[in-house]
This record gives structure tokens, sequence and C-alpha cells, in this order.
């Protein structure tokens, strides 16, 4: 094995160049033009190192595709040893090219959209850091390691959110990401307390090949606490309050890291201990129940968000859910395959109404909020590059084949179905909703007629090279990139992806495969259902416009004519209740019930604060009456030793 | 009686003497003066001489001073303490000069007192003895006394020094009647005989004595490191004192006499565990919720530090219990950490005010991101190293520290420090979102102009120490493992 | 003879007096004879002890403390000349601006 690990030595390179960028910005650049420039040329040699990577690990045996590359030796006392390490092996991999490559599209699009603020060297700093600590965190071989980057992203994600200070709601929105945040790591951290106290190491190797018998006694409490970690930090319900309130952070934040890739981190803590998980059905079922559950509740919510961006959030708190629903069901592939698809799209939606608030930010007169969905309307011709490529996210999104988005939600869907077919039911459901949210979305902004001004029309320009060449490449991803996974079905072995990730998930049991012909149907069905959201989205927000004679055949004209009836219904008995009562939820749930949680939480902590403080009371005999006290509380404990 | 003159061994006892005539010159040249600016240049030159002696002697120990009663040792453990001390020191004279020299109280005695603080608190940790850790304490605490009240016309700095001073007497006088009680039950004052008369028989009466004795010296001792219920005083006298002497007291004193705890519970008190575990853990947690809790509602800085570092002495006082190698070697860990963290905070509260206005609330730190990016940056590292986020050495610093009390057992003790510490987390950051996050005032507090050479050069090493060990923290582990190792 | 268990209660009660006075009395200077008293409760001991024992050094560590408390007191004493230079007072329970 010594000479794979030499083979692959230089990818400490990987996490330390983005790293080696902030360092630049931070201390010895001063010209905000390079800064932005340096930050790409780290992240580009970092991609094209982990694809060096890539191209060096498959060409191995599948049999010897992990590879521990130790750089030093960081901790060693009496009891205990961890080294700053990196695992290479296909998991780590996909998450390598998955965070460099989205990361350096996104920061390439991030020198247009950010390249005017004043305090632009700082945001590339921020994001190169982020980058080393995403790597740290998905290349560490130790589980002390992945904490340094966990805590490291959360850290850079907090600095973003705030990144506009002078934004009240930005700051608040930043405190609240970090106290959600620090409820989950502090599981997370007790997770890795028990891993420690009865595996005796920190590093995976070890761990994973612990005895069973020894971890048995604890294993459900260890991937509770570990799942709980993740819910904080991929935003799963309970815990996801932040994700929306995050968006106040620049768009291309919003898209690196609370879309594609830091919110991610969950599912890949989960796809890495998939070995502690399948020890513990009970947090499997847990797994599996809050992942459906948050689709399902955050695709609700997202039916009748305004603001562009609010809707992205909860679509990728829903997606998240998709992807821990995979996961709980023991489709642990399935789940990151979808991980990888959903940050090509999502990355590129995020993107994409980056553009659209970016150019209506110049156009729309003071006091109409760009990000507001009923002030947009009719940019189709206006944005035409924006437009096509966020047209085929959307699809992605939505599970149209062939686009990326199917393949992975249909692997998704189809664990579902074999192990537990009442989630599967809610994966379905979920699946039409986000049809139909993300074509509301996509409706509203490009669709039907303009709602803007003369004047602010004529102001809208679509967004420069530097931005829509990121957005048309990663168009071009979200619709061939579900290609490297195509099913059995269709043809066998051509699922690229799953035969790569194989030797990581190799000790998992075999999983059930039903029948081509129920598979065919399910598949069919799930189409069916994201087809009828869309035709909902469109009814809705399309018909009746006039733009809807030039956008759709007259044939589909006449015949939703005929259903105009069936409209109506529609409108009062469906439209109109789900609005009024996703807003319910939205209300009580989070505002009210995990909102005031939290706030009531923050308050008791801090009136107790105050109660002690002005016990302080500056009398210095007060001082030496309460060491007295003390003293004699002492005195009584210890003399109480003393017995008869 | 034995009537043989008794083996002296200066040689064991070194780097104290060279500590006292260290102070003694600086106080005799600080006479002078003509030699005024150059006393701090020759205070880091001695300190630095000192710091050679002590390194020296590193692994030749343990040698005790005399053949006939031990009073003092030279061992890894001391020497290890001296050399923290020591280093402290030289900090706290490198953010001081400027602090001094705008406030005129840039004179020969500040800087001595400073040294014999030292070599105060390098008696306590090399004593094996209770009657030389009461010297060697008093000669701290009587050198802080006068330095918390050196700026005699601040009536801030009287207040504080007062109250220092009627509190700190009031616990010598606890210590003392503690000694007082355990010469009584073991006929001597040497650890080693109390150790003995603990491991033998022992009748009610002379159990009566241990306990109370113990009772009282913990009760002292918790004073100096600020344990709850007895913390009362530090964040009055921290924010009364110049801010270079608060760092100095915040992180030397309190280390000397944790350096004196870890010897007297892990080789003095063994025997009586069953009792003082329960308590000293109650008193440790109480330590970590107080210190915490309130910090969140605090915006005087140096008040919010008075009480972070409350919380910390909370953490340190948790391996006490675990009762092993780990857990002493991770204090002394801790407590090098700490002393880096500690003195890059009050430092650059201390550059920042050292002319004009004191910067004194978080809101006079608002837009110092933009203002003194060096500055700021220093201090965003110092607090997170303080809240403990990798990879800072703070982060290493609890990892260890937690990981030996988790080793030794305690895990429910373990939940509750990570508990507040995560709550640590909001003060911390809060200072950090400040610095960066807030638009500076029209007319920032702090005066125009360059800040001092030194005390950058102070922060900008403890910035770099705190990162450096945080990514290579083998050879100071090492180190502290190593000073444990001559522990009896 | 008089037993030792004499002393160490007359040793308490001049230890607890002097807490005592500490806690109860507003004059800084009347404060600090009260912590001198402490000490000298613990002297008592000291002596006590070292008598019945029959050995020397606790009745050096007392000439030692004795020197201590000496050196205390006169750091005790200009503190409170300063206090009294820059606020006019010597009463403790008045010196209250660093609090909370």
């Amino acid at each position: 094995m010594n000479h794979m690990t030499e083979s692959f030595s230089y990818v400490w390179l990987i996490p330390f160049l983005p790293l080696l960028g902030a360092f630049i910005n931070v201390f010895v650049n001063r010209n905000p033009r390079v800064s932005g420039m340096i930050a790409c040329a780290t992240v580009a040699a970092s991609f094209l190192l982990a694809l060096g990577v890539f191209f060096q690990l498959i060409g191995l045996p599948d049999g010897e595709r992990s590879v521990d590359v130790v750089v030093y030796s960081w901790i060693t006392t009496g009891t205990f040893a961890v080294d700053v390490a990196f695992l290479v092996d296909p998991l780590s991999t996909v998450m390598m090219l998955v965070v460099t490559g989205v990361g350096l599209l996104i920061h390439v699009y991030s020198i247009g959209y950010m390249g005017k603020d004043a305090c632009c060297v700082r945001y590339f700093s921020y994001l190169n850091l982020f980058m080393f600590a995403m790597l740290i965190l998905v290349m560490g071989n130790n589980f002390l390691l992945m904490f340094v980057g966990w805590e490291g992203v959360g850290l850079c994600s907090y600095l973003l959110i705030g990144f506009w200070c002078e934004r009240r709601s930005a700051a608040n929105a930043g405190m609240k990401a970090f106290v959600v945040n620090r409820i989950g790591d502090f599981a997370f951290i007790l997770g890795l307390l028990l891993i420690f106290l009865y595996a005796g190491s920190l590093t995976y190797a070890d761990v994973f090949a612990a005895d069973p018998a020894v971890l048995a006694p604890v294993i459900t409490a260890i991937t509770l606490l570990l799942f709980v970690g993740a819910m904080g930090k991929s935003a799963q319900v309970p815990l996801h309050v932040w994700l929306p309130d995050a968006m106040e952070g620049p768009t291309p934040v919003s898209a690196l890291i609370h879309a594609a890739t830091m919110v991610t981190a969950g599912v890949y803590m989960v796809a890495r201990c998939h070995v502690l998980f399948a020890q513990s059905a009970t947090a499997m079922t847990a797994v599996a129940v809050v992942g459906a559950v948050t689709a399902i509740f955050a695709a609700y919510i997202a039916l009748t968000q305004y603001d562009i961006k609010r809707v992205l959030a909860y679509s990728t708190v829903s997606q998240l859910g998709y992807m821990f629903l995979a996961c709980g069901v023991g489709y642990f592939t399935a789940g990151i395959f979808h991980l990888v698809t959903h940050a090509f799209f999502k990355a590129l939606l995020f993107m994409g109404a980056g553009s659209v608030i970016h150019a209506l930010e110049h156009a729309l007169e003071k006091g109409r909020d760009p990000q507001d969905l009923r002030n947009m309307g009719g940019l189709r011709d206006l944005m035409p590059v924006t437009y096509k490529s966020m047209l085929l996210a959307t699809l992605a999104i939505a599970g149209i084949a062939p686009f990326a988005g199917f393949f992975s939600k249909d692997l998704i869907l189809l664990g579902a179905f074999v192990n537990a077919p009442a989630l599967w039911l809610v994966g379905l459901a979920t699946g039409a909703m986000t049809a139909f949210y993300m074509f509301r979305l996509l409706f509203m902004t490009f669709g039907g007629e303009t709602r803007l001004s003369r004047d602010e029309t004529e102001k809208v320009r679509e967004s420069s090279r530097v931005m829509t060449i990121p957005l048309v490449l990663l168009a071009v991803l979200s619709t061939v990139g579900g290609f490297i996974g195509i099913p059995h079905v269709f043809a066998a072995g051509m699922d690229r992806f799953g035969g790569f990730l194989a030797p990581v998930f190799s000790g998992l049991p075999e999983a059930q495969v039903p029948s081509a012909s129920v598979e065919l149907t399910l598949m069919v069905l799930t189409l069916l259902l994201a087809a009828a959201g869309i035709w909902g989205a469109y009814t809705v927000y399309i018909r009746g416009n006039s733009i809807f004679d030039r956008l759709v055949p007259r044939a589909l004209y006449t015949l939703s004519l005929e259903k105009f009836y069936v409209d109506e219904i529609y409108d009062t008995l469906i439209v109109g209740p789900v609005r009024k009562i996703a807003r319910g939820c939205w209300r009580i749930l989070d505002s009210a019930i995990i909102d005031g949680g939290l706030t009531l939480a923050a308050l008791t902590v801090r009136s107790m604060g105050n109660a002690i403080r002005y016990t302080q009371t500056g009398v210095v005999q007060n001082y030496a009456l309460i060491m007295v006290v003390g003293a004699l509380v002492v005195f009584a404990y210890i003399t109480g030793f003393l017995g008869p | 009686m034995n009537t043989a003159l008794p083996v002296i061994n200066l040689y064991a006892v070194m780097p104290q003497i060279v500590l006292v005539s260290a102070a003694t010159v600086v106080l005799i040249v600080g006479l002078f003066e003509r030699f005024r600016k150059g006393i701090p240049y020759l205070s880091l030159l001695l300190l630095a001489v000192s710091g050679v002696v002590a390194v020296n002697q590193l692994g030749l120990g343990p040698v005790p001073f005399s053949d006939v009663s031990s009073m003092m040792v030279m061992d890894d453990f001391g020497l290890v303490a001296t050399l923290v001390f020591i280093a402290g020191a030289v900090l706290t004279v490198l953010i001081s000069i400027s602090y001094a020299e705008a406030r005129s109280i840039d004179r020969g005695e500040y800087y001595a007192l400073l040294i014999y603080a030292v070599s105060g608190m390098s008696m306590m940790a090399a004593s094996t003895d209770l009657f030389t850790f009461f010297l060697g304490l008093e000669v701290l605490s009587i050198s802080l006394y006068v330095l918390i009240g050196f700026e005699q016309r601040d009536a801030g700095s009287n207040e504080g020094a007062l109250k220092y001073f009627l509190l700190g007497a009031f616990a010598s006088g606890f210590i003392l009647y503690g000694m007082a009680l355990l010469y009584g039950a073991s006929g001597s004052t040497e650890y080693e005989a109390i150790a003995r008369t603990l491991g033998g028989e022992r009748s009610d009466a002379v159990n009566l004595l241990l306990l109370g004795g113990l009772g009282l010296l913990l009760v002292g001792i918790g004073f100096k490191i600020s344990m709850v219920p007895f913390h009362a005083w530090t964040p009055d006298v921290y924010q009364g004192a110049p801010t270079p002497v608060a760092a100095f007291l915040s992180t030397g004193s309190k280390a000397a006499a944790f350096v004196v705890l870890i010897r007297l519970l892990g080789s003095v008190f063994p025997g009586l565990q069953m009792e003082w575990i329960p308590l000293i853990s109650v008193l440790a947690v109480l330590t970590i919720a107080v210190g915490n809790v309130v910090a969140l509602v605090q915006t005087n800085l140096k008040r919010l530090l008075a009480y972070s570092s409350i919380a910390h002495a909370g953490y340190m006082l948790l391996p006490l219990m675990a009762d092993s190698q780990d857990g002493s070697a991770s204090i002394v860990f801790y407590l090098i950490v700490y002393t880096a963290m500690n003195l890059g905070a009050f430092g650059v509260l201390a550059v920042l005010s050292a002319r004009g206005a004191p910067c004194a609330t978080l809101e006079d730190l608002a837009g110092l991101g933009s203002r003194r990016p060096l500055l700021a940056a220093v201090m965003a590292v110092v607090m997170f190293s303080l809240a403990g986020i990798p990879p800072t050495a703070g982060f290493m610093a609890k990892f260890y520290l937690f990981s030996a009390l988790v080793h030794g057992g305690y895990v429910e003790l373990a939940v509750i420090g990570l508990l507040f510490s995560g709550v640590s987390l909001y003060y911390y950051l809060r200072v950090v979102v400040w610095m960066y996050m807030r638009p500076a005032a029209e007319t920032p507090a702090e005066a125009a102009g360059r800040l001092s050479y030194t005390g950058m050069t102070a922060l900008c090493l403890s910035a770099l120490a705190i990162l450096a060990v945080g990514v290579f923290p083998s050879e100071l582990l090492q180190l502290a493992e190593r000073a444990v190792m001559t522990l009896p | 003879m008089i037993p030792v268990t004499y002393y160490l209660v007359l040793s308490a009660v001049l230890f607890l007096v002097g807490a005592t006075g500490v806690l109860i009395r507003r004059n800084a200077i009347i404060v600090l004879m009260g912590i001198e008293l402490m000490l000298n409760g613990a002297n008592l001991s000291f002596v006590a002890f070292a008598r019945q024992f029959g050995m020397v050094d606790g009745h050096i560590y007392v000439f030692l403390v004795i020197t201590v408390a000496a050196a205390e007191v006169a750091i005790g004493l200009a503190l409170v000349i300063l206090l009294f230079r820059n606020r006019g007072t010597v009463n403790i329970d008045e010196v209250r601006s660093l609090r909370w």
C-alpha cells in the first residue's frame, strides 16, 4: 500500500491551495480586481488536482480504491493519536469534484456578481476559506478532522450570511444560523465523544472496523447524535429554520454554501458513517422519516413564498430531505447521487436567481424588492440565457426525464418503494409539489406579462459573460449529468456512478430490486405526477395571460379551455386552502414554535446572566460574605464525611 | 535532634534566585531617571536570562532543595510552569511599554514588581512545602496589590487594588489557618509528611484537622483561580487594574495557583479523593456556568474577559477529577494556551487604549476590522481560540482536556462543559461581529496614529503561536506530558 | 498544664472574630485589623501545635507570618491613604464604582 500512498501524496494541495488564496487576499493583495482572479485560480488548480485524483483512482482495482494519505501526525498523547491525514476513496473523490467543480463555477460567477462591491477582497478570502474548510471536511480520514471542517464551514457561513453588515436583518440571520447550528454541533460532539469512548479512536478505519458488539450498547445513541448534527448542518425539520434566513447573504454564497456544498455535509457524514448507521435500525428509521417529513414539509411551504430566494431555500431543504430519505432506506448511493445532481441544478437555480436579482436591482425603482416574484414576470426575452438555463435546471429539479434530477430522484423513490412504501408515497407527493412550485417560480419570473414599468423594463440587461458562462456550463451538467447513473432497467452496467461508489458501500446488504416492469411503472408514475405539477403551475400562473398564446400550441389551449370548470374547483378547493394552510404552517411552526422556542431559551439564559450579574454589587464586603458562605458550605460538606 | 549541617542545594532553586536578583537589579537601576526608557528592555533581557537558566535545568530533576527538609524541588513540572510564567511576563512587558509611558507609570518599580511576582509564582510552582507555597503566594500577591493600584490618581485602579487586597488578604487568612490545621494533623507542613499522615491510620481528631485544612486551602486557592463562589472580585479587579496588569493577573497568578492545585490534589490529597472529587466537580460546574452565563450579558470588554477567565478556570478544574497523568498534562497544556490567548485578548485592549480614551466596551470595537486590520485579525484569532474553534490552539486545548476527562470516565462533566462551551461561542463571536460587521462610530474612542511596535510584536507572536499550536500541537503536548511525568 | 484544645478553641475564636470584623465593619482600617486578627488566630494554632509536638518549626513559621503580615499591612495602609486622597473617605462600602 505504501507506494499508493506516495502516488497520492499531493492531495494535501487540494485543500491547501484555496487556503493559500485566502491568505494572499487577506495579507498581501489590496486590489479588488486581482482578488477574484487569485480566488478562482486557486480553486481551479484544486479542481484539476481533484480530477487527477479521480483518474488515478479509477485506474486502480476496486479493492484498492481507498487510500489513507498521512500528512503528519497531529496529536500523539499517551492515550490517543490522530493524524492530519486524508482519505482518498470514491466517496471523498466525488465530494472533492463537486466541491471544487461547482465551487469554481461559483467563484467565477462571483467576479461578475461581487466585483463592484467595496468589500470584495474580504468576500473572496471568506469564500476561499470556506473551500478550504469544506475540503477538509470531506477529505479528512478521521472524525476530528471532519469536525475541524465542520466548524470551519459553519464559521464561514456565519461570516458570509452577515456579510452585508449594514442590513440589520443580515446580522440577525447570522445569529440565528449560529444558534441553530450550535444545537446540531453539540449533538455531533457528543456523538464523537461516545465514539471515542467506546471505539477508542476517531480514525474512520478503526471506528468502522470496531467490533459491533463493543459498540452495540451505544450505537443507537451515537448514530442519533450524529444525525442530529447532520440535521443542524443540513437544515432538517425542525432545525431547518436558519436556512431560509441565511438567504440574507450574497446570492453566490447561497448557491455555494447554502445549496450546493455545505448543507450537504450532513448527508456526506451520514453516508460516510453508513457502517455505524447500518447497525442501528432505529437510527435508519429516524433518518428516513425525518428526511421524508422535511421533504414534504418544506415543499409545502415553498408553494406560496414570494421571495425568489426563499422559494429556492425551502426547495433546498426539501431536496436535502430526499437525500436523507435515500440514506435512511439504505440507498446511500442514491443519496450521494442526488447530492451531486442537486449541486448542479440548485447552484444553477440560485445563480440564475442571482442574475435576475442583479439585473432588477439596477432596474427597479427605489422601494421595489428585486427578490419579490410579484415584481417580476416577462423576463424571458430580456434575459434569454438566464431563462434558458434556468428552464433546464427547473426541468431537472422537477424530475423530468432525461434531465439530471430524474435519475437520482427515481433511484431514491425506488429505494423508498422497496423499503418503506409509506415514505415512498410522501416522496411521490413531494415530487409533484416540487414540479409545481418550481414552475410557478419560473413562470412568475420569466413568463406572463411583465410587472415592470416601461422605464424599468428598458433598464433590464442580461448579465455579463462572466456570470452567464457558469450558468451555461451548469445547465449542460443539469441536462446530461444524470447519464452517469443510468438505471439498470434501461441499460445493464451503465450505472457508472453506482459502480464507482460500490467499493465504499460494499459492506451493506445487497439492495432488493423489484422487477423491471414495476420499476418502469414507478418511473411513469413519477413522471406523470411531475407533469401534473407543471400543468398545475401552468394553469394557475400562465393561463389567461396574453403570452400564453405564443408560448403554448393552440391544441393545448383548447384542451385547457375544456378544463375551465376543473380550474375553478382547483382554485377554490385546492389552491386557496393550500395557500392558507401553507401560510399557517409557516407562521405557526416556523415563526411561533421554533423561533419562539429559540428566543425563549436565549431569553432565559440572558435573564439568568443578568440576575447573577446584579449580585455583583461592587461592595467588597458582600464579596467577602459570599466567600464566607461558600467556605461554610465547603466546610459543612467536608466535615460531613467525619461520621459519628 | 540532628546537629549535622544540612546539605543545601542552591542549584535546585537557581531559577528563583535569578528571578529575584533580576527584579532587584531592575528596581535599583530604575532609581536612576536617565535609564528610565531602558528599563523595560533590561527587564526583557533579565527575564530571558532566567528563562535560559530554567530551560537548561529541564530534564535534570527532580533535585530537592536540601536533604533535611524538602521545602522546594527542582523538577520539570515546576520548570515548565516557571517558563510559562516567564513567557507571560515577557508578553506583559511588551504590551506594557507604550501603555505605561502614556500614563506615566513607566517607573522601575512597575517592571521590578512584575518580575518579583514571577519569582513568587515560580516559588509556588516549585514548592513541596505548604510554607514555601505560602511565601511564594504572598510575594506574588503583594506585588500584584501594588501593580493593580499602580495608577495612583485613577479611582478605578485604586478601587480594584483595595478590593483585591482586602479579599486577597482575607483568603490568605483562610490558607494560613488551613495550613495550621494540617500542621497540627501531621506535625509538618511538607507535602510528603501530610501525604504520609493521610496514608496511615488516622484518628477522628486528625481526620477533622486534615479535612478542615483541605477545605480551607481550597477556599484560599479557589480565590486565586476565581472559582465560584470565591470569584466575585475578578471582574471588578480586572476592570480597575491597568490593562497589562489585568492581562498578567488573569494568566500568571491563576496559572500559579493551578500548578499548586495539581501538586496538592494529585500528590498530597489523593487519599481524600472521595471527599474532594464531588466537591470540586460541583464547584467546577458552577464556575463554568456562572462564568459563561454572565459573560453573555456583559458589554464591558474587561468584565467580559474576566467572566470568560472564570469559565476557563472551571474547564481547567475538570481534569483534576480524572486524576491521571493525562488529566494533569491537559491542564498544563491548557494553561500554556490560555496564557497566550488571554494575554492576546487583554493585549489588544492595552495596545488600543495606550493613548486616548480607553477601549472599554464592545461599541469601541465597532469597525476595528477596517480601521486596524492587523489588530482586529489578532483579536479574531484570539476570540476563536478562546471559543475553541479549530484549528486554533484553544480547540486543541479543549479537545485534549475533554478527552482526558472522558477517558477518566467523567462523561457527564464533559457534556456539561461542552454545553457551556457552546454557549460561550456566542459572546466570543459577538466581539468578532462588532469588529467586522458593525460600522465604526463617527469618532473612534482610541487615538489615531500608529500603534506601539513592541505591543504589536507581542500580539502577533501570540496569535501566531495560537495558530501554530493548533496545527502542530505535538511538541507542546509532549512538553506538557513530560512536565507531569515528574510528579509523584 | 493547659490542654492544647483550649488554645485551638481560642485561635478559632480569634479567627472568627477577625472574619466577622472584615464582614461588618465599614472603616477600611478596622477591616485591616480584622484581617490581622485572622492571621494571628492561625499563628496561635501554629504555636500551640508546635508546643504540643515539641518542635521548633511552628514557632519559626509564626515569625515568618508576622513579617508577611507587616508587609501586607504596609501595602494596605498605603492603599487606604490613596483611597482617602482620591475619594475623601475610608468607608469601603462607599467604594463601589466597579460593579455589575
